[in-house]
């Protein structure tokens, strides 16, 4: 009896040839590898000052990251302000006011009264 | 001791393939080769001999091919509005991936396309255990130490690349 060939699942593997790297990678590691050195005695050369200048430049990403998370949570804080604001709708303001205008009115009379 | 220029002309064949094997970009697959070679010369210092050197700059190059996988996956799911914090940094514009895999032909390249689908739907390790051992020809005592672990892992490893694989293959022909 014939037996049904069998499905090779890694056969396709051999159908993926191998390939050569541009002949220009090595000089861009060069290159990258070069600037990097460039920096570091850049940074020798300005000592401390050139040390706190790169600690500055890590810090001034950090701080516009914090910068952008706090604009953020402003955004949200405002917007939940907003939406409780409109939840409780505009009645609340005016009871507030009508109290306040209450009183005045009553201190008013009062002052008249006892001015008469 | 050797110069960079050295192990660069001895190992970049296999990085870029490992890289290619993975992501299958020729851009990022040369950006790997990149990084790796950059931590080789950076970090020359820290090899500590344990492994060949081989070994251990194709270790480096499985993590970065991974990291950039990963990294292109939260892209997809759209967390790379995270990076957005990065801003003005090192914001790079999500692009979708291409399949360009120059080792290729035309002819198969449906079908390839098809099982690198398939092989991005297995397991980190399954897949990587399939790079080396099936498509860059390591044996299974070297790929174990690449992935720091056993020779028996490895082979299990295998053993269920190729039951997911067929799996795969299965559900793709009911469709």
């Amino acid at each position: 009896m014939k037996k049904k060939q069998e499905f090779d699942p890694f056969a396709p593997a051999n159908r993926v040839n191998r390939v050569e790297v541009s002949p220009f990678v090595f000089s861009r590691v060069v290159s990258k590898i070069e600037s990097k050195r460039e920096e570091k005695s850049y940074r020798e050369e300005l000592g401390w000052k050139g040390a706190m200048l790169g600690s500055g430049a890590k810090s001034v990403g950090l701080s516009l990251n914090v910068t952008w998370i706090f604009a953020a949570l402003v955004v949200v804080f405002l917007e939940v302000m907003v939406i409780r604001g409109a939840l409780q709708g505009p009645n609340t303001g005016d009871i507030a006011s009508a109290e306040l205008m209450g009183d005045f009115l009553n201190q008013t009379e009062q002052l008249y009264d006892h001015e008469n | 001791m050797q110069s960079l220029e050295e192990i660069y002309r001895q190992h970049v064949h296999r990085v870029y393939n490992i890289a290619l094997n993975h992501l299958r970009n020729v851009e990022d697959a040369e950006e790997v080769v990149q990084d790796v070679f950059l931590a080789v010369h950076e970090k020359g210092m820290q090899f500590e001999g344990k492994s060949s050197l081989g070994t251990w700059i194709y270790r480096i190059a499985v993590n970065r091919s991974l990291d950039k996988l990963k990294l292109r996956g939260a892209q997809k799911r759209g967390w790379g509005v995270l990076q957005y914090f990065d801003v003005f940094t090192q914001w790079v514009p999500q692009q979708d991936t291409e399949f360009n895999h120059p080792g290729v032909a035309l002819e198969y390249k449906e079908e390839l396309k098809q099982w690198f689908g398939w092989i991005d739907c297995l397991p980190e390790k399954q897949r990587t255990a399939l790079i080396l051992v099936r498509m860059e020809g390591l044996e299974i005592s070297e790929a174990a130490q690449i992935l720091g672990t056993t020779e028996k892992a490895v082979e299990s490893l295998l053993g269920r690349a190729r039951k997911n694989l067929v799996k795969f293959s299965q559900k793709s022909e009911g469709k």
